[in-house]
Protein backbone atom coordinates (compact mmCIF):
# COMPACT_ATOMS: atom_id res chain seq x y z
CA UNK A 1 0.00 0.00 0.00
CA UNK A 2 0.96 3.36 -0.96
CA UNK A 3 1.31 5.65 2.68
CA UNK A 4 2.46 9.32 2.81
CA UNK A 5 3.84 10.50 5.94
CA UNK A 6 3.72 14.51 6.61
CA UNK A 7 5.79 15.45 9.51
CA UNK A 8 8.38 17.75 9.90
CA UNK A 9 9.94 15.91 11.98
CA UNK A 10 12.09 13.48 9.56
CA UNK A 11 14.25 12.51 11.56
CA UNK A 12 12.74 11.04 14.49
CA UNK A 13 10.17 9.36 12.34
CA UNK A 14 12.61 7.27 10.16
CA UNK A 15 11.77 4.42 12.61
CA UNK A 16 8.11 4.31 11.60
CA UNK A 17 8.92 4.80 7.94
CA UNK A 18 11.43 2.12 8.17
CA UNK A 19 9.03 -0.23 9.74
CA UNK A 20 6.33 -0.19 7.04
CA UNK A 21 8.88 -0.42 4.21
CA UNK A 22 10.29 -3.44 5.52
CA UNK A 23 6.45 -4.90 5.74
CA UNK A 24 6.36 -4.05 1.74
CA UNK A 25 4.51 -0.70 1.48
CA UNK A 26 5.29 2.27 -0.52
CA UNK A 27 6.24 4.86 1.98
CA UNK A 28 6.63 8.60 0.89
CA UNK A 29 7.37 11.41 3.62
CA UNK A 30 6.99 15.24 3.19
CA UNK A 31 8.44 17.42 5.55
CA UNK A 32 6.41 19.84 5.05
CA UNK A 33 3.12 21.13 4.29
CA UNK A 34 3.63 22.99 0.86
CA UNK A 35 5.16 20.12 -1.02
CA UNK A 36 2.25 17.44 0.60
CA UNK A 37 -0.63 19.72 -0.93
CA UNK A 38 1.19 19.42 -4.09
CA UNK A 39 1.76 15.66 -3.86
CA UNK A 40 -1.86 15.28 -3.24
CA UNK A 41 -3.28 17.82 -5.54
CA UNK A 42 -1.64 15.64 -8.48
CA UNK A 43 -4.15 12.92 -9.71
CA UNK A 44 -1.17 10.67 -10.86
CA UNK A 45 0.06 10.37 -7.65
CA UNK A 46 -2.26 7.96 -6.03
CA UNK A 47 -1.86 7.62 -1.77
CA UNK A 48 -3.68 5.02 0.29
CA UNK A 49 -3.37 6.30 3.43
CA UNK A 50 -1.55 9.91 5.18
CA UNK A 51 0.08 9.73 8.19
CA UNK A 52 -0.54 13.07 9.21
CA UNK A 53 1.47 15.42 12.15
CA UNK A 54 -0.17 18.19 14.28
CA UNK A 55 2.71 20.48 15.10
CA UNK A 56 4.58 22.19 12.18
CA UNK A 57 5.05 25.38 10.49
CA UNK A 58 2.54 26.42 8.29
CA UNK A 59 4.02 26.81 5.21
CA UNK A 60 2.93 29.09 2.32
CA UNK A 61 -0.61 27.69 2.16
CA UNK A 62 -2.16 28.32 5.82
CA UNK A 63 -1.74 31.33 7.57
CA UNK A 64 0.42 31.73 11.05
CA UNK A 65 -2.86 33.09 12.64
CA UNK A 66 -4.77 30.47 11.24
CA UNK A 67 -2.60 27.60 12.55
CA UNK A 68 -2.27 28.92 16.28
CA UNK A 69 1.52 29.64 14.92
CA UNK A 70 1.75 26.34 13.48
CA UNK A 71 1.03 24.53 16.58
CA UNK A 72 -2.16 23.42 14.82
CA UNK A 73 -1.34 23.54 11.00
CA UNK A 74 -2.51 19.38 11.05
CA UNK A 75 -6.11 20.34 12.29
CA UNK A 76 -5.99 23.26 8.90
CA UNK A 77 -4.37 20.17 6.99
CA UNK A 78 -6.50 17.64 7.30
CA UNK A 79 -9.88 19.71 6.13
CA UNK A 80 -8.17 20.30 3.36
CA UNK A 81 -6.63 17.19 2.57
CA UNK A 82 -10.47 15.99 3.19
CA UNK A 83 -11.79 18.38 1.10
CA UNK A 84 -9.14 17.21 -1.95
CA UNK A 85 -9.94 13.51 -1.43
CA UNK A 86 -13.01 12.86 0.87
CA UNK A 87 -12.21 8.67 0.72
CA UNK A 88 -8.51 8.71 1.68
CA UNK A 89 -7.91 7.09 5.12
CA UNK A 90 -5.63 9.41 7.70
CA UNK A 91 -4.30 9.03 10.66
CA UNK A 92 -3.31 11.89 12.99
CA UNK A 93 0.19 10.67 14.74
CA UNK A 94 0.98 13.51 17.84
CA UNK A 95 2.79 14.25 20.42
CA UNK A 96 0.34 16.97 21.20
CA UNK A 97 -1.68 16.25 24.20
CA UNK A 98 -4.33 18.95 23.94
CA UNK A 99 -7.71 16.77 24.43
CA UNK A 100 -9.24 18.93 22.29
CA UNK A 101 -6.98 18.25 19.20
CA UNK A 102 -8.22 14.21 19.98
CA UNK A 103 -11.67 15.24 20.86
CA UNK A 104 -11.44 17.24 17.15
CA UNK A 105 -10.52 13.42 15.42
CA UNK A 106 -12.47 11.87 17.68
CA UNK A 107 -15.69 13.29 15.80
CA UNK A 108 -14.58 12.40 12.24
CA UNK A 109 -15.68 9.17 10.35
CA UNK A 110 -13.59 6.79 11.86
CA UNK A 111 -13.62 4.60 9.01
CA UNK A 112 -11.71 7.42 7.65
CA UNK A 113 -10.06 9.12 10.00
CA UNK A 114 -7.78 7.77 13.46
CA UNK A 115 -5.89 9.40 15.70
CA UNK A 116 -3.01 7.57 17.87
CA UNK A 117 -0.60 9.70 20.18
CA UNK A 118 2.95 8.92 19.59
CA UNK A 119 4.13 7.90 22.86
CA UNK A 120 1.36 5.16 22.73
CA UNK A 121 2.47 3.18 19.90
CA UNK A 122 6.14 2.18 19.13
CA UNK A 123 6.91 1.80 16.27
CA UNK A 124 6.76 -1.78 15.25
CA UNK A 125 3.04 -1.40 16.73
CA UNK A 126 2.22 1.57 15.12
CA UNK A 127 2.76 -0.26 11.65
CA UNK A 128 0.25 -2.96 12.64
CA UNK A 129 -2.47 -0.38 13.53
CA UNK A 130 -1.95 1.32 10.29
CA UNK A 131 -2.19 -2.19 8.19
CA UNK A 132 -5.33 -3.08 10.05
CA UNK A 133 -7.13 0.61 9.58
CA UNK A 134 -6.05 -0.33 5.96
CA UNK A 135 -7.58 -3.53 5.75
CA UNK A 136 -11.26 -1.97 6.89
CA UNK A 137 -11.28 -5.26 9.58
CA UNK A 138 -12.30 -3.46 12.43
CA UNK A 139 -14.24 -0.72 11.41
CA UNK A 140 -17.31 -1.64 12.57
CA UNK A 141 -15.69 -1.83 15.81
CA UNK A 142 -14.47 1.75 15.34
CA UNK A 143 -17.70 3.54 14.28
CA UNK B 1 19.46 -9.56 29.04
CA UNK B 2 16.87 -7.12 27.83
CA UNK B 3 16.23 -6.27 31.46
CA UNK B 4 19.62 -5.31 32.13
CA UNK B 5 19.85 -3.08 28.53
CA UNK B 6 16.24 -1.61 29.78
CA UNK B 7 17.72 -0.87 33.16
CA UNK B 8 20.73 1.00 31.66
CA UNK B 9 18.98 2.99 29.63
CA UNK B 10 16.54 4.11 32.17
CA UNK B 11 19.52 4.91 34.71
CA UNK B 12 21.02 6.89 31.44
CA UNK B 13 18.05 8.76 31.37
CA UNK B 14 17.35 9.06 34.84
CA UNK B 15 20.56 10.91 35.28
CA UNK B 16 19.86 13.45 32.69
CA UNK B 17 16.79 14.02 34.02
CA UNK B 18 17.92 14.56 37.87
CA UNK B 19 20.87 16.97 36.14
CA UNK B 20 18.02 19.30 34.77
CA UNK B 21 16.28 19.34 37.81
CA UNK B 22 19.77 20.24 40.00
CA UNK B 23 20.32 23.34 37.20
CA UNK B 24 16.53 24.32 37.43
CA UNK B 25 17.95 28.06 38.50
CA UNK B 26 18.30 31.01 36.63
CA UNK B 27 21.61 30.23 35.18
CA UNK B 28 22.08 27.01 35.37
CA UNK B 29 22.31 25.97 31.95
CA UNK B 30 26.25 26.57 32.06
CA UNK B 31 25.85 24.39 35.06
CA UNK B 32 23.98 21.72 33.16
CA UNK B 33 26.47 21.69 30.50
CA UNK B 34 29.24 20.76 33.01
CA UNK B 35 27.22 18.44 34.59
CA UNK B 36 26.80 16.08 31.59
CA UNK B 37 28.86 13.62 29.77
CA UNK B 38 30.64 15.22 26.77
CA UNK B 39 28.29 12.89 24.40
CA UNK B 40 25.14 14.90 25.64
CA UNK B 41 27.08 18.50 25.34
CA UNK B 42 26.73 18.88 21.49
CA UNK B 43 24.25 18.16 18.75
CA UNK B 44 26.35 15.94 16.53
CA UNK B 45 27.10 13.69 19.76
CA UNK B 46 23.25 14.06 21.12
CA UNK B 47 21.95 13.02 17.98
CA UNK B 48 23.71 10.29 17.78
CA UNK B 49 23.48 9.08 21.36
CA UNK B 50 19.46 9.05 21.51
CA UNK B 51 19.30 7.47 18.28
CA UNK B 52 21.69 4.32 19.73
CA UNK B 53 18.59 4.66 22.24
CA UNK B 54 16.07 4.37 20.41
CA UNK B 55 17.71 1.39 18.25
CA UNK B 56 17.93 -0.47 21.27
CA UNK B 57 14.72 -0.04 22.79
CA UNK B 58 13.04 -1.39 19.48
CA UNK B 59 15.33 -4.14 19.37
CA UNK B 60 14.62 -5.06 22.95
CA UNK B 61 10.70 -4.11 21.89
CA UNK B 62 10.77 -6.47 19.23
CA UNK B 63 12.85 -9.28 20.83
CA UNK B 64 10.65 -9.52 24.02
CA UNK B 65 7.13 -8.74 22.92
CA UNK B 66 5.66 -9.24 26.79
CA UNK B 67 3.05 -6.09 28.13
CA UNK B 68 5.78 -5.97 30.72
CA UNK B 69 8.56 -5.12 28.31
CA UNK B 70 6.64 -3.16 26.21
CA UNK B 71 4.75 -1.06 28.28
CA UNK B 72 8.61 -0.02 29.84
CA UNK B 73 10.14 0.26 26.79
CA UNK B 74 7.30 2.71 25.41
CA UNK B 75 8.09 4.61 29.14
CA UNK B 76 11.56 5.02 28.22
CA UNK B 77 10.86 5.71 24.38
CA UNK B 78 9.08 8.89 25.61
CA UNK B 79 11.46 9.50 28.22
CA UNK B 80 13.98 9.73 25.62
CA UNK B 81 12.63 11.86 23.69
CA UNK B 82 11.56 14.22 26.20
CA UNK B 83 15.17 14.45 27.35
CA UNK B 84 16.62 14.97 23.67
CA UNK B 85 14.10 17.76 23.13
CA UNK B 86 15.05 19.85 26.63
CA UNK B 87 18.59 19.33 26.03
CA UNK B 88 17.85 20.66 22.34
CA UNK B 89 16.31 23.72 23.56
CA UNK B 90 18.73 24.43 26.47
CA UNK B 91 22.19 23.27 25.44
CA UNK B 92 20.91 24.99 21.40
CA UNK B 93 24.21 25.58 19.60
CA UNK B 94 24.80 26.99 16.23
CA UNK B 95 25.64 23.73 14.92
CA UNK B 96 22.38 22.76 15.48
CA UNK B 97 20.21 22.66 12.15
CA UNK B 98 17.21 25.38 12.61
CA UNK B 99 14.78 22.58 11.72
CA UNK B 100 15.71 20.33 14.57
CA UNK B 101 15.42 23.11 16.88
CA UNK B 102 12.09 24.48 15.46
CA UNK B 103 11.33 20.67 16.05
CA UNK B 104 12.23 20.50 19.65
CA UNK B 105 10.90 23.79 20.75
CA UNK B 106 7.44 22.76 18.94
CA UNK B 107 8.12 19.32 21.37
CA UNK B 108 8.82 21.40 24.29
CA UNK B 109 6.19 24.00 24.83
CA UNK B 110 3.43 21.25 24.61
CA UNK B 111 4.67 19.59 27.75
CA UNK B 112 3.85 21.24 31.02
CA UNK B 113 6.24 19.60 33.00
CA UNK B 114 9.49 21.11 30.91
CA UNK B 115 7.53 23.80 30.19
CA UNK B 116 7.84 24.34 33.79
CA UNK B 117 11.42 24.37 34.18
CA UNK B 118 13.43 27.67 34.64
CA UNK B 119 15.91 26.28 32.28
CA UNK B 120 13.74 25.78 29.47
CA UNK B 121 11.99 28.89 30.40
CA UNK B 122 15.20 30.86 30.13
CA UNK B 123 16.22 28.92 27.21
CA UNK B 124 12.92 30.12 25.18
CA UNK B 125 13.37 33.88 25.85
CA UNK B 126 17.13 33.79 24.98
CA UNK B 127 15.99 31.35 21.59
CA UNK B 128 13.25 34.29 21.27
CA UNK B 129 16.16 37.25 21.00
CA UNK B 130 18.70 35.84 18.92
CA UNK B 131 19.14 33.40 15.92
CA UNK B 132 17.15 32.41 12.56
CA UNK B 133 14.17 34.65 12.10
CA UNK B 134 11.95 31.72 11.90
CA UNK B 135 13.15 30.23 15.35
CA UNK B 136 12.95 33.70 17.18
CA UNK B 137 9.34 33.93 15.91
CA UNK B 138 8.07 30.25 17.08
CA UNK B 139 9.92 31.10 20.77
CA UNK B 140 8.43 34.06 21.21
CA UNK B 141 5.02 33.13 19.98
CA UNK B 142 4.79 30.39 22.23
CA UNK B 143 6.49 32.29 25.20
CA UNK B 144 3.01 34.71 24.43
CA UNK B 145 1.12 31.87 24.08
CA UNK B 146 1.64 30.15 27.70
CA UNK B 147 3.38 32.19 29.67
CA UNK B 148 0.74 35.03 31.02
CA UNK B 149 3.59 35.45 33.92
CA UNK B 150 7.00 37.23 33.97
CA UNK B 151 9.57 34.65 32.77
CA UNK B 152 13.30 34.59 33.99
CA UNK B 153 15.99 36.20 31.95
CA UNK B 154 18.04 34.01 30.17
CA UNK B 155 21.61 35.82 30.68
CA UNK B 156 22.42 38.46 32.96
CA UNK B 157 23.67 41.99 31.45
CA UNK B 158 21.29 41.57 28.73
CA UNK B 159 20.17 45.28 29.17
CA UNK B 160 16.55 44.82 30.18
CA UNK B 161 16.87 45.46 33.79
CA UNK B 162 17.62 48.87 33.65
CA UNK B 163 13.97 49.61 31.63
CA UNK B 164 11.29 50.22 34.38
CA UNK B 165 7.78 52.45 33.49
CA UNK B 166 10.38 55.74 34.09
CA UNK B 167 12.80 54.40 31.86
CA UNK B 168 10.54 53.26 28.62
CA UNK B 169 8.39 56.58 28.75
CA UNK B 170 10.99 58.82 28.77
CA UNK B 171 12.71 57.07 25.82
CA UNK B 172 9.12 56.82 24.19
CA UNK B 173 8.82 60.79 24.27
CA UNK B 174 12.82 61.31 23.15
CA UNK B 175 11.77 58.59 20.31
CA UNK B 176 8.13 60.89 19.56
CA UNK B 177 10.10 64.41 20.06
CA UNK B 178 12.20 63.49 16.71
CA UNK B 179 9.25 62.16 14.88
CA UNK B 180 7.92 65.06 12.30
CA UNK B 181 4.44 63.77 12.57
CA UNK B 182 2.05 62.68 14.89
CA UNK B 183 0.56 60.39 12.33
CA UNK B 184 1.29 56.23 12.00
CA UNK B 185 5.00 55.68 11.45
CA UNK B 186 3.70 53.26 9.20
CA UNK B 187 0.98 52.99 6.36
CA UNK B 188 -1.53 50.09 5.27
CA UNK B 189 1.23 49.06 2.69
CA UNK B 190 4.27 49.46 4.54
CA UNK B 191 5.73 48.95 7.85
CA UNK B 192 7.79 51.58 9.17
CA UNK B 193 11.49 51.41 9.01
CA UNK B 194 13.59 50.81 12.38
CA UNK B 195 14.12 53.87 14.12
CA UNK B 196 18.06 54.89 13.28
CA UNK B 197 20.08 53.79 16.40
CA UNK B 198 17.67 52.31 18.54
CA UNK B 199 18.25 48.73 17.11
CA UNK B 200 20.02 47.56 19.99
CA UNK B 201 17.02 48.10 22.39
CA UNK B 202 14.49 46.07 20.60
CA UNK B 203 16.30 43.00 22.03
CA UNK B 204 16.13 44.52 25.19
CA UNK B 205 12.58 45.52 25.40
CA UNK B 206 11.16 42.20 23.77
CA UNK B 207 12.79 40.73 27.23
CA UNK B 208 11.31 43.39 29.45
CA UNK B 209 7.84 41.83 27.13
CA UNK B 210 8.54 38.52 28.40
CA UNK B 211 9.63 38.69 31.19
CA UNK B 212 8.90 42.39 33.39
CA UNK B 213 5.37 42.72 35.52
CA UNK B 214 2.62 43.88 33.48
CA UNK B 215 2.59 47.79 33.62
CA UNK B 216 6.47 47.86 32.05
CA UNK B 217 5.41 44.84 29.48
CA UNK B 218 2.49 47.41 28.52
CA UNK B 219 4.85 50.29 28.20
CA UNK B 220 7.70 47.96 26.16
CA UNK B 221 5.12 47.39 24.12
CA UNK B 222 4.03 50.98 23.43
CA UNK B 223 7.39 51.82 23.35
CA UNK B 224 8.90 49.17 20.50
CA UNK B 225 5.74 51.16 18.47
CA UNK B 226 7.87 53.86 18.19
CA UNK B 227 11.20 52.35 17.48
CA UNK B 228 10.64 49.02 15.62
CA UNK B 229 10.12 47.85 11.90
CA UNK B 230 8.75 45.09 10.55
CA UNK B 231 9.88 42.36 12.38
CA UNK B 232 8.80 44.00 15.62
CA UNK B 233 5.37 44.20 13.94
CA UNK B 234 5.52 40.46 13.28
CA UNK B 235 6.19 39.75 17.01
CA UNK B 236 3.72 42.42 18.67
CA UNK B 237 1.23 41.26 15.98
CA UNK B 238 2.20 37.59 17.07
CA UNK B 239 2.39 38.39 20.75
CA UNK B 240 -1.62 39.92 20.11
CA UNK B 241 -2.27 36.54 18.33
CA UNK B 242 -1.36 34.45 21.28
CA UNK B 243 -3.49 36.37 23.15
CA UNK B 244 -6.53 36.08 21.34
CA UNK B 245 -6.11 32.46 21.72
CA UNK B 246 -5.29 31.93 24.98
CA UNK B 247 -8.22 30.14 27.20
CA UNK B 248 -9.39 31.45 30.45
CA UNK B 249 -6.98 34.17 30.15
CA UNK B 250 -7.74 37.80 29.12
CA UNK B 251 -5.40 40.33 30.15
CA UNK B 252 -7.39 43.22 28.25
CA UNK B 253 -5.14 46.51 28.85
CA UNK B 254 -2.27 44.69 27.31
CA UNK B 255 -4.15 43.87 24.14
CA UNK B 256 -4.82 46.82 23.73
CA UNK B 257 -1.36 48.34 24.46
CA UNK B 258 -0.68 45.88 21.62
CA UNK B 259 -3.04 47.56 19.28
CA UNK B 260 -2.27 50.57 20.22
CA UNK B 261 2.02 49.24 18.86
CA UNK B 262 0.80 47.64 16.27
CA UNK B 263 -1.29 50.65 14.61
CA UNK B 264 1.75 52.59 15.02
CA UNK B 265 4.09 50.20 12.94
CA UNK B 266 1.70 49.50 10.20
CA UNK B 267 2.10 46.80 7.58
CA UNK B 268 0.00 43.73 6.37
CA UNK B 269 1.61 41.70 9.90
CA UNK B 270 -0.30 44.50 11.78
CA UNK B 271 -3.16 45.01 9.72
CA UNK B 272 -3.58 41.04 10.25
CA UNK B 273 -2.98 41.42 13.61
CA UNK B 274 -5.55 44.20 14.02
CA UNK B 275 -7.94 42.19 12.32
CA UNK B 276 -7.93 39.49 14.09
CA UNK B 277 -8.38 41.59 17.25
CA UNK B 278 -11.31 42.68 15.68
CA UNK B 279 -12.58 39.77 14.96
CA UNK B 280 -11.60 37.54 18.47
CA UNK B 281 -11.16 40.44 21.21
CA UNK B 282 -13.32 42.02 23.70
CA UNK B 283 -15.70 44.49 23.04
CA UNK B 284 -12.77 47.08 24.23
CA UNK B 285 -9.98 45.41 22.47
CA UNK B 286 -12.58 45.18 19.17
CA UNK B 287 -13.08 48.51 19.36
CA UNK B 288 -9.34 49.77 20.34
CA UNK B 289 -7.91 47.32 16.75
CA UNK B 290 -10.96 48.96 14.83
CA UNK B 291 -9.61 52.82 15.73
CA UNK B 292 -6.58 51.84 14.87
CA UNK B 293 -7.62 50.23 11.90
CA UNK B 294 -9.00 53.91 10.70
CA UNK B 295 -5.78 55.42 12.15
CA UNK B 296 -3.73 53.48 9.39
CA UNK B 297 -6.38 54.01 6.78
CA UNK B 298 -6.46 57.42 6.93
CA UNK B 299 -2.79 58.30 7.25
CA UNK B 300 -3.88 59.68 11.23
CA UNK B 301 -5.95 62.47 9.62
CA UNK B 302 -7.99 61.84 12.92
CA UNK B 303 -5.01 63.07 15.16
CA UNK B 304 -5.35 66.34 13.57
CA UNK B 305 -8.91 67.19 12.56
CA UNK B 306 -10.98 64.88 14.99
CA UNK B 307 -13.20 63.06 11.43
CA UNK B 308 -11.22 60.72 9.57
CA UNK B 309 -10.70 61.74 6.27
CA UNK B 310 -11.05 59.17 3.43
CA UNK B 311 -7.41 58.28 2.15
CA UNK B 312 -6.24 59.11 -1.64
CA UNK B 313 -6.04 55.73 -3.17
CA UNK B 314 -3.19 56.04 -5.87
CA UNK B 315 -2.13 52.41 -6.64
CA UNK B 316 -3.37 49.18 -7.56
CA UNK B 317 -1.70 47.52 -4.08
CA UNK B 318 -3.63 49.89 -2.47
CA UNK B 319 -6.75 49.00 -3.74
CA UNK B 320 -6.36 45.63 -3.35
CA UNK B 321 -5.58 46.27 0.31
CA UNK B 322 -8.73 48.60 0.89
CA UNK B 323 -10.90 46.16 -0.71
CA UNK B 324 -9.29 42.99 1.54
CA UNK B 325 -10.17 45.40 4.56
CA UNK B 326 -13.74 46.42 3.65
CA UNK B 327 -14.35 42.59 2.90
CA UNK B 328 -13.29 41.48 6.35
CA UNK B 329 -15.36 44.31 8.05
CA UNK B 330 -18.55 43.42 5.92
CA UNK B 331 -18.10 40.01 7.49
CA UNK B 332 -17.54 41.16 10.91
CA UNK B 333 -20.71 43.41 10.47
CA UNK B 334 -23.04 40.35 9.22
CA UNK B 335 -21.28 37.94 12.05
CA UNK B 336 -24.30 37.12 14.97
CA UNK B 337 -21.43 37.45 17.76
CA UNK B 338 -20.12 40.69 17.10
CA UNK B 339 -21.63 43.16 19.72
CA UNK B 340 -23.90 45.43 18.63
CA UNK B 341 -21.71 48.83 19.25
CA UNK B 342 -18.76 47.33 16.99
CA UNK B 343 -20.73 46.39 14.11
CA UNK B 344 -21.61 49.94 14.32
CA UNK B 345 -18.19 51.38 14.47
CA UNK B 346 -16.86 48.81 11.58
CA UNK B 347 -19.80 50.33 9.66
CA UNK B 348 -18.37 54.04 10.10
CA UNK B 349 -14.78 53.05 9.32
CA UNK B 350 -16.36 50.88 6.16
CA UNK B 351 -18.21 53.95 4.85
CA UNK B 352 -14.94 55.85 5.22
CA UNK B 353 -12.89 52.91 2.95
CA UNK B 354 -15.47 52.84 0.81
CA UNK B 355 -15.16 56.17 -0.20
CA UNK B 356 -12.04 55.98 -0.52
CA UNK B 357 -12.33 52.84 -3.06
CA UNK B 358 -14.96 55.10 -4.74
CA UNK B 359 -12.39 58.03 -5.63
CA UNK B 360 -9.48 55.75 -6.41
CA UNK B 361 -7.63 57.10 -9.08
CA UNK B 362 -7.11 53.27 -10.02
CA UNK B 363 -9.42 51.88 -12.66
CA UNK B 364 -10.75 48.31 -10.93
Amino acid sequence: MRIMFIDDDRRRMQVHVRELVDRGHEVTFEDNVDSALEMLRDPTKGVDLVVLDISMPPGKAFAFEDTVGGSRTGLTLYDTIRSLQPALKIVALTNVPDRRVAEHFANQDARLCRFVRKPEALPFQFADYVEEFLSGKNDADAT
Amino acid sequence: MSAAKLKMIETELDHIERSAEECDHPGGAVALSGILPRSLREWDSRIQFFDHITSELISVSRATQTDEVLSTTKALHSKARKAEHMLNVVLNDLAMPPRETDASIRYVVEDEELLSNTLVQQALVKLALRGPHQIRRLAWFNICRRFPQPLPLAEAGSGHERWGGDELRSLRDELIGKRSSLGPRGTMLEASEASDGYAAKIPELLAVMASSPPEDRNEAAVTLGEIGGEDVAIFLADALQAQLERDGYDDEDYQVYLVSALSNLGGPKAIEGLLQATEKGSERVRLAALSSLEFLATAGSIALTEAPEPAVIENAKMRDAYINLTERLTRLISSGSTPPYVRYKAGELLDTLETSLEHARVPA
